[in-house]
């Protein structure tokens, strides 16, 4: 019997390094594919712009850089359950060239990002703010009713 | 000097100078003060960091590589520029070397330009200057120009280090740092960093410009600024926003 839970434990081990790795390897990916993606895509003409989530105890606050962005053009909306999408236009259409990349042609005419809520919130609730180039979204959290806790 | 860091010059440096520097941090505040420094001034590139523990690229100016931590200079200022992000394991050699050399050239004074972030930033209209000296002697420069003291509080970077060296090695040295954005190139933060500098130094600095063409300068920082959050992530960057435990 002790041979057989020694040998149960160690495969009860050998699974869980196991899964650790595979936890590993996926953080590893979904860091690069955030990190090494361009932030900007010639094929869609758009540019991503710089974003931080903050989440607060009432409320989930988005903020975005978005300069040289047509403030009237500035759209936010919920595409799905925890993902906001902003879009807005550029004042002018923008060539790589005129970054200092001369080996892609093509324009940025537009700023494009959508960003990961990761709490409920009330998106019906949802106002946003565009000063000084900074745009910010904010989102009321959800509360739980009390037969949620149930 | 370390090992690890080298300083390379193209050509001869005299002795003496003032040594600015300006290394990727919050808002890149001193990357882009002194990217425009140099440019009004008409600095010429006198020597550069060759180091295994900066990334492994080259900064293509005219077709040609470049080391991207280079040092620029004229009569009597000097000025280190960084356009690639410092990694986190990189920035104790690479200060203490900025440091070492700056002590074998008997440097007059070194300032550090940097940003202090600040959560309501969107709502300040010209941000302050703060600053921090390396000696008690150099703090009463700060109070001459009006800069107000960071009595107390946490520093975290290489501006920490630099200050903290340049304190053990008796060198005078300042930071000066503007309020800013944490996590956005702030050209106005620099603005504002360049008009102080340019009353200590006695030169004069138009940032006219550097305003006019604010948007452009965040979207062309924009590469730099993520990775230098990844790098100030690392180094535990938040630190600075802590309650002293003292004050």
């Amino acid at each position: 019997m002790s041979w057989y839970r020694e040998r149960r434990r160690s495969l009860l081990r050998m699974l869980l390094e196991y899964v650790e790795e595979l936890e590993r390897a996926a953080e590893e990916a979904l860091e690069s594919f955030f990190v090494e993606r361009p932030a900007w895509d010639v094929r869609r003409s758009c540019i991503e712009p710089l974003m931080d989530v903050f989440v607060g105890p009432d409320e989930v606050i988005i903020t975005m850089d978005m300069p040289l962005v047509k403030p009237e053009t500035i759209r936010v909306r919920p595409v799905e359950e925890g993902l906001i999408e902003v879009v807005a236009e550029m004042k002018k259409a923008i060539r790589p060239r005129d970054l200092g990349v001369v080996h892609i042609d093509g324009e940025i005419r537009e700023m494009r990002a959508r960003a990961r809520v990761p709490v409920p919130v009330e998106t019906k609730s949802l106002r946003f703010v565009f000063r000084k180039g900074i745009l910010e979204v904010r989102l009321p959290r959800r509360r739980r009713r009390a037969s949620e806790h149930e | 000097m370390g090992e690890e860091v080298h300083v390379v010059e193209k050509e001869p440096i005299r002795p003496g100078q003032v040594v600015v520097v300006g290394l990727p941090d919050v808002g890149l505040v001193g990357v882009i003060a002194t990217h425009y420094l140099i440019s009004k001034l008409g600095l010429r590139e006198v020597a550069y960091i060759r180091s295994d523990l900066l990334p492994p690229i080259a900064v293509l100016h005219g077709g040609l590589p470049h080391s991207p931590v280079r040092i620029f200079g004229d009569d009597g200022l000097l000025v280190i520029f960084s356009e690639a992000a410092v990694p986190a394991d990189a920035v104790a050699p690479l200060s203490r070397a900025i440091v070492e050399w700056c002590r074998s050239k008997e440097a007059k004074l070194i300032i550090s330009l940097s940003g202090i972030p600040v959560p309501n930033r969107q709502d300040i209209e010209e941000p302050s200057v703060f600053g921090a000296a390396s000696l008690p002697e150099t703090l009463e420069v700060l109070r001459k120009h009006d800069v107000g003291i960071l009595e107390s509080g946490i520093m975290v970077g290489p501006y920490a280090l630099i200050l903290r060296y340049c304190a053990e090695a008796k060198i005078p040295a300042l930071v000066l740092t503007a309020q800013c954005f944490f996590s956005y190139p702030d050209p106005e933060a620099s603005a504002a960093i360049l008009a102080k500098l340019s009353k200590i130094l006695g030169i004069e600095i138009d940032t006219e410009e550097l305003i006019r063409k604010g948007e452009e300068i965040r979207l062309r920082a924009r590469d730099i600024m993520r990775r230098t959050q990844m790098e100030l992530a690392k180094m535990r960057k938040a630190q600075e926003l802590d309650i002293p435990l003292y004050a």
